[in-house]
């Protein structure tokens, strides 16, 4: 047994006040819970603390929470580890999850946020016409595809640290896109191209992530949602050669393409790019032009701050010509591949140990 | 939907308020819980025997009559699962005595009770249920119904 300090954030919306900090001292072995810690101060001190919870093993996703800053399941936070993170070295803050509006104390509107999103990317199979008279065959890999995805169980704790929900509340966000790709990639479903469609051409869609790994970091079951929406882009811009009308596809094009005539990012060429493709007569166009003059404010910016110089935006970095080499090998390596390479990092491990053993030791050697 | 009875709906209302009223000079609800848990633990679990059933009849007897006055700290309305609480205490209550009365009740050993005092299945005379049925506030109702076999005729379990 051991003594742990919790600092919860309260909060009760009859009272008119604001939100407080409340201090509990309890005592649990190091092994047990941050929720165990909760509830031993709620039946001991205060049952007027509010934290949803059910299974207390991390497998029905209700007691998503922040614990020193960072979100995730209260029940799959052990004390000692908690304590570890704490930033003054001894105190245990625990507060709701960010991005959703807080009902009581710990407990956030799920249903306002994480469950709309989740609503908007139809959650459910659509299937091809006709029906088959008998069940589907499911490729055993195209399986394993989706297998990450399906793994999610609804806690929101990637809803809660999104950054790019923070800026753009209609932001469809982490835990509905990584939804949205079970579908996309079951065999089964009839609308992989309209869905792909509909997440590239929505401005609150797919290419409104800006890959800050947040929802990575906060995922307690390994689906790494920013993977998932990096898998809807590839197959929207690849496999559908969508150009989407927020210009993420060719922003997208336009990084990769700099990179490998540059070797490094020419940040000056970037914006330019994006709008106008890979060629100076696209810079021309009409409306190139348009969303340049638009793009007027952020060169500004990035001027001021020193992000890009006059300089800069005459001529790219300097790179040595056998470093440019080796990066443009890269790229060669990766397009003259004949398939994109999936990786599924949730369980490629074991995927492997399934080989049979002379195709295993084949691809070691290879 | 059937239709809801407005006495019906003032009554539960009653209820909820007379729950979250109540002066702090009681237990608190979640003390119970927490020693109701720990009594079924110990001695209404798989092996049972008629002492110890007898020892956690009387505890939940007496906590029954504790949760009476049990109070709770929410007084709002709010996502009140303080007073959410007290309510399912009572049915927890409700539902472990029928478990107890019904393990006194059953003297021998069939399934997941194991009567150390009566070790030996008895189907002359325990092939059958026990119902037990609230009666008002009082102690459960004990009564008997004829078990139907259908497709498994039963055996002894040997393993």
């Amino acid at each position: 047994m051991a003594e742990f300090k919790l600092k919860l954030r309260r909060y009760n919306p009859e009272t008119g006040e604001a939100p407080y900090w409340q201090e509990h001292t309890v005592e649990l072995e190091p092994h047990r819970s941050v929720l165990e810690a909760i509830l031993q101060a709620k039946n001991n001190e205060d049952g007027s603390i509010g934290v949803r919870c059910s299974c207390k093993a991390a497998i029905c996703g209700s007691c998503g929470v922040r614990v020193n800053g960072k979100p995730g399941l209260a029940c799959h936070t052990h004390l000692d580890a908690a304590l570890a993170s704490a930033k003054d070295g001894e105190t245990i803050v625990v507060e709701p999850m960010g991005n959703m509006p807080v009902i009581k104390d710990l407990i956030v509107d799920m249903d306002a946020v994480h469950w709309k999103k989740i609503q908007r990317v139809t959650p459910w199979l659509v299937n091809r016409e006709p029906v088959p008279e008998r069940e589907y065959i499911v490729p055993r890999e195209s399986m394993v595809d989706v297998t990450q995805s399906m793994a999610c169980i609804q806690c929101g704790a990637c809803v809660s640290d999104c950054l790019s929900m923070e800026v753009d509340p209609l932001f469809i966000g982490p835990a509905a896109l990584a939804k949205s790709y079970r579908f996309v990639g079951d065999p089964r479903d009839d609308m992989q191209q309209v869905r792909l469609k509909d997440l590239s051409e929505d401005p609150h869609g797919i290419y409104d992530c800006t890959h800050c790994f947040k929802c990575i970091e906060a995922c307690p079951k390994g689906v790494a949602p920013m993977s998932q929406i990096m898998r809807l882009r590839r197959i929207a811009g690849n496999d559908h050669h969508i150009v989407d009308r927020n210009n993420g596809d060719r922003h997208e094009r336009a990084f990769v393409s700099l990179i490998r005539d540059h070797g490094l990012l020419w940040e000056a060429e970037l914006l330019p790019r994006s709008y106008g493709g890979d060629s100076w007569f696209g810079k021309f166009h009409p409306h190139a032009g348009k969303e340049l003059l638009s793009s007027l404010p952020a060169i500004t910016k990035a001027l001021l701050r020193g992000k890009v110089t006059p300089m800069g935006a005459l001529k790219p970095h300097d790179i040595p010509a056998k470093d440019l080499e080796q990066v443009q090998r890269i790229y060669k390596t990766v397009e003259e591949r004949e398939e994109r390479v999936e990786f599924n990092l949730y369980i490629s491990g074991k995927d492997e140990d399934l080989l049979p053993s002379s195709t295993a030791t084949e691809e070691a050697s290879a | 939907m059937p239709e809801v009875d407005d006495a019906k709906l003032h009554e539960d209302e009653q209820r909820l308020k007379e729950i979250i009223e109540r002066p702090k000079t009681g237990r608190r609800v979640s003390e119970i819980k927490d020693e109701l848990g720990t009594t079924m633990n110990q001695y209404v679990a798989v092996y049972r025997e008629e002492e110890g059933l007898q020892k956690a009849h009387e505890v939940v007897r007496r906590l029954k009559e504790e949760a009476k006055t049990a109070y709770v700290d929410d007084q709002g309305t709010v996502f009140n699962q303080d007073v959410l609480g007290a309510v399912e205490l009572g049915y927890m209550l409700d539902c472990s005595e029928a478990i107890v009365v019904a393990a006194i009740e059953r003297k021998e050993s069939r399934g997941a009770q194991f009567r150390v005092d009566y070790p030996d299945r008895n189907d002359e005379e325990w092939q059958k249920h026990i119902d037990i049925s609230r009666n008002g506030d009082d102690v459960p109702h004990v009564s008997y119904s004829p078990v139907t076999i259908t497709q498994w005729e039963p055996e002894e379990r040997k393993y």
